[in-house]
């Protein structure tokens, strides 16, 4: 479907390079028909029609704007973000307002967010924020009365690596920052700084049962927040960014392997107990969100 | 005025004759989705209406579910994509009791697209559907290695393609279409070992083996390490064995291997095609063979041809 871009502007520098290489940029749409997305859904969009670039980009949905119900054939819109790293992207950073380009989506499994936590804590990486913006913002929305906490790591390489923060200090969550280089925060990364607050506050602050973790961000990050998850017994899902070429489940191009095939007793949400066991899922249906228990990362 | 030439337009539209017959699939236009490209036809129900295709060829299934390779399994490439998926699929059973029904809704043609490990797995494949309703043909995928002798390649040998061809001939009553690899030295000869072998249709061509290397790893780009290049970046090497197999043998021939629009679907159908698949250009617009169907109306409409056959083989050499 035709989207128009409403608003691309550079919201970030990773690097002091004057080309538009590692710069981040924040793209707004309208597009018709374009139903109402959920927290960790992407869209795949064609940055231009000639077969150079030839596949579409998948981009996770960073703010989805919530206006009252949605008249089904009505004008949608929604909000990405992307650092400009190849051929792609920078094409799109070229794009002005006014604009029209061809966007698929919303697609694939988003976040769930379970009844009654009490705390969810965010852990992202990099550009991995993106979506975990539509997630608090989704959490601070549909759980005004149950006051639950947002605690939210954010990492990156330098100070000009962080993004978001104030969207989230907007919706009155705690923000924790690391950086590689110590220019922003803690000198770290989001995963240790998470792994401090997790052993820190274990036995009095708060209750792990009714926590949940959200991950974004580099696979390896992934790797590590899940590993910590299972060994304190929490519940934790991941958002995965793959190659892909489909984006609808056909081509198998983005797959991750399963970690048991007897998975879907812990999770919350139905839809992903196991239907048919396979060794490997499509990252662009069966997820990009996945409870960390279902794949090997 | 102008309306009324719109009108005359359409009403001369409307008499084109687009319906095909290949091997006896009555196919309501030569439009056909490839194998591996449209998963089982509901992937794609959402985004296109099912029953405008001439004929939908579901993912290649073998007798048992395959895994498949480990990922990455795809990149991009200019002007088309490189994949080693390695046939993950879920088995012909599964495929018959999960995913035809869903098919069967819908008013097309549906063509399983089958391989196996050996000459014995393509016929028990073949012997499966052979009396299952809702499927109209069967398409072989011979561009796998023939594990029980020596490894080789069906679709590279002619007396091994002769040899399964034959083979799964001998155990099915439904049209037979060959899918080729054109990873070969020349084309025909694997094109008429098929035709003798008893097949109905030859369709050409599978993907083109190929690799990509990262240069700051000097890791393959692939975890398969090579994998097949499909997309627009192989369509003259496709139309030109098209060619020269219509050229060679009398069987209809689908032409497949990067058709983006309606005007590269001419361009095969001119060379010898009867028929046509849309592969990749499935992933990068769903509604392509849509669009394609109406543009091949439109071109007959603006060539004065009221029968899209007039159109195969039609070359001007």
């Amino acid at each position: 479907m035709r989207a128009i871009i409403l608003e691309n502007k550079i919201i970030g520098n990773s690097s002091l390079l004057k080309t538009r290489r590692d710069k981040y940029y924040k793209m707004r749409f309208s597009c018709d028909n374009f139903s109402v997305a959920s927290p960790g859904q992407f869209v795949m969009i064609r940055v231009n029609n000639s077969y150079d670039p030839f596949l579409r980009r998948p981009m996770s949905i960073y703010r989805i704007p919530h206006h009252p119900t949605l008249k089904k054939g009505g004008r949608g819109g929604f909000e990405i973000l992307y650092q400009v790293v190849g051929k792609g992207t920078n094409i799109m950073s070229e794009l002005k307002k006014g604009d029209e380009i061809d966007v698929l989506g919303p697609l694939g499994r988003g976040f769930w967010i379970p009844e009654k936590i009490e705390r969810a804590i965010i852990v992202a990486g990099g550009i991995g924020v993106a979506p975990m913006v539509a997630l608090t913002e989704e959490i601070r929305c549909t759980m005004q009365d149950a006051r639950c906490k947002i605690t939210v790591f954010i990492g990156g390489k330098t100070k000009n690596d962080i993004l978001c923060k104030e969207n989230f200090k907007k919706i009155g969550a705690k923000v924790h920052i690391a950086t590689e280089d110590g220019s922003m925060g803690k000198k770290g990364t989001s995963v240790d700084l998470f792994k401090t607050f997790i052993t820190d506050s274990q036995s009095s602050i708060f209750n792990r049962q009714s926590s949940i973790i959200f991950a974004c961000g580099p696979q390896r990050m992934l790797k590590a927040v899940a590993d910590i998850a299972r060994d304190k017994n929490m519940d934790c899902q991941v958002s995965l960014d793959k190659r892909m070429a489909c984006g609808t489940g056909a081509c198998l191009g983005c797959v991750v392997k399963v970690r048991s095939l007897e998975f879907g007793v812990r999770n919350s949400n139905p839809q992903s107990a196991i239907r048919n066991p396979q060794s490997y899922k499509c990252v662009c249906t069966d997820g990009p969100v996945f409870d960390a228990e279902e794949i090997n990362l | 005025m102008g309306k009324d030439i719109k009108r005359v337009v359409r009403k001369d539209i409307s008499k084109i004759n687009l319906s095909v017959n290949i091997a006896g699939i009555l196919m309501k236009n030569p439009v056909m989705v490839a194998s591996g490209t449209f998963g089982y036809g509901e992937e794609y129900a959402k985004y296109i209406d099912l029953n405008k295709l001439g004929a939908i060829v579901v993912k290649g299934l073998s007798l048992t579910p395959r895994e498949g390779n480990p990922p990455p399994r795809i990149v991009e490439t200019s002007a088309g994509m490189l994949n080693s998926i390695g046939l993950q699929n879920i088995g012909i059973d599964s495929f018959v009791n999960d995913k035809l029904p869903f098919l069967e809704k819908f008013d097309t043609k549906v063509i399983v697209n089958f391989f196996g490990d050996s000459i014995d797995e393509y016929c028990e494949v073949a012997k499966k559907v052979d009396s299952v309703s809702g499927i109209h043909g069967l398409e072989m995928n011979i561009s796998c290695p023939n594990k029980k002798e020596g490894w080789l390649e069906f679709g590279t040998n002619p007396d091994l393609a002769f040899r399964v061809v034959n083979a799964v001939r001998k155990n099915t009553r439904l049209p037979l279409i060959v899918k080729l690899s054109p990873n070969v030295t020349d084309i025909t000869v694997i094109a008429k070992a098929a035709s003798d072998a008893g097949a109905d249709a030859i369709s050409l061509i599978n993907t083109l083996s190929g690799m990509v290397i990262d240069i700051k790893t000097r890791k393959p780009k692939l975890a398969n390490i090579i994998g097949g290049l499909s997309g627009p970046a192989i369509k003259p090497v496709a139309l030109k064995m098209v060619w020269q197999v219509a050229k060679t043998i009398k069987l209809p021939i689908i032409g497949v291997g990067g058709i983006m629009t309606y005007e590269d679907a001419i361009e095969f159908m001119i060379a010898g095609a009867s028929a046509v698949q849309i592969g990749t250009a499935n992933f990068i617009d769903p509604a392509s063979s849509e669009k394609i169907i109406d543009g091949l109306k439109l071109y007959c409409g603006q060539n004065s041809i009221k029968d899209i056959n007039e159109i195969a083989g039609s070359i001007a050499i």
